[in-house]
């Protein structure tokens, strides 16, 4: 009787052992998984803070001679990015609001009283999870009015980085290009997300703000362009034949 | 003209309906690389041609033969199916094809590099942000 108890125990300590080390690995993993080491923690938040990248993060971490268990991944510096990301973005909403919407006012100068050269916010949008800020100065927007009447066709390029601006926010240029291929910047966005919102907003400002200030309506299309080289072409037929 | 992005493609078609939407030959070609590493080695000649086509009817005939010159080769005819079924649901319909010089209005670049260029210099002046030298 004693015999077989403690061969049943045994048994049961072994599976324990089992079991344990099972959920202790699980622990190991999920802890791997979940979130940056707190030793290092401190140090991604200071990098993440100055600019850096995702790579040059992991390069910094290497150089200072971080054990390999616990340097973070890819993925959870993204995720902390974005835990940034949205704890700028709440605070701005509820706690900044008043300070944030008085910086703007006092940069957002008129488009008919500033000079030529003066950067000022073309409008600004914060609204929930949404963030957007347009940035513009009239020489740069009337570039948009003198491609077009150049090349009888409005041309318009965007693309966005996420380099520029630290914790997710992304910049964007609203520019246009001239026949030889040389860039002429039109706007600046920085907004929370790359989304059809934001350049939807973007868009409807640009235009109001050409169509008030420099009466000029900015539809980009090929159409006008086309028929201008028709009847190009034709008075070159014409002038063959005769 | 912008990247492939689905929602720049959205909301300047909303905005300017009769706009035609350049796309960047430059992105379309490091996703193909991104996607087929082995296969782009092989075609990067005949798929670097396929931007400068000045027509449908150079650029319908360029891919045939890209098409066969992939099934044809021995090292890639494994994956060569699939890369052509990618193309061209992505880039060889209508709402996406507008890559090549021909459907874009004479004069205007089929890439967004200035623009790219343009992101990089002001990287370079507040982060002095420098991408790596692969020559050393």
């Amino acid at each position: 009787m004693v015999l077989t108890i403690t061969l049943r125990h045994s048994k049961i300590k072994k599976v324990l052992i089992i079991i344990r080390e099972f959920f202790f690995k699980l622990l190991i993993e999920k802890f791997g998984e979940n979130g940056i080491n707190s030793l290092v923690k401190v140090k991604v938040d200071d990098l993440i803070r100055l600019g850096l990248t995702n790579y040059e993060i992991l390069e910094e971490l290497d150089e200072n001679n971080i054990p390999e268990t616990i340097i973070p991944t890819h993925k959870q510096i993204s995720n902390r990015r974005f835990y940034y990301k949205n704890k700028i973005l709440y605070d701005l909403k509820d706690h900044s609001k008043g300070s944030y919407d008085k910086w703007v006012n006092e940069h957002k100068g008129s488009l008919s009283n500033c000079g030529d050269h003066d950067f000022i916010i073309l409008s600004s949008n914060l609204k929930e999870q949404d963030f957007m800020l347009l940035v513009t100065t009239k020489a740069l927007l009337s570039n948009s009015k003198a491609q077009a009447e150049e090349t009888q066709a409005s041309y318009v390029a965007i693309d966005a980085t996420h380099k520029l601006i630290s914790c997710g926010f992304k910049f964007s240029t609203i520019a246009t290009c001239t026949m030889q291929q040389e860039i002429a910047d039109i706007a600046y966005l920085i907004h929370a997300h790359e989304d059809y919102k934001s350049y939807n907003y973007a868009i409807d400002e640009i235009s109001e703000a050409l169509k008030t200030h420099l009466d000029f309506i900015w539809q980009p299309q090929v159409k006008i362009y086309f028929i201008f080289l028709y009847f190009y072409s034709l008075q070159c037929l014409t002038f063959l034949r005769s | 003209m912008s990247d492939f992005s689905p929602v720049l493609k959205k909301t300047f078609s909303e905005k300017f309906p009769e706009a035609i939407q350049g796309k960047c030959f430059y992105h379309l070609k490091q996703n193909v690389k991104k996607r087929y590493k082995k296969l782009f080695k092989h075609l990067e000649v005949y798929i670097d041609h396929l931007g400068n086509c000045e027509g449908d009817r150079q650029l319908n005939s360029l891919w045939k033969l890209i098409k066969k010159e992939a099934k044809s080769n021995p090292d890639i005819e494994d994956i060569a199916e699939d890369f052509i079924d990618y193309f061209e649901d992505e880039y060889m319909n209508e709402d996406n094809n507008n890559w090549y010089i021909g459907a874009l209005p004479p004069g205007f670049g089929n890439t967004n590099n200035m623009l790219e260029g343009h992101h990089r210099y002001l990287k370079e002046q507040i982060f002095e942000y420098k991408t790596k030298d692969i020559s050393k």
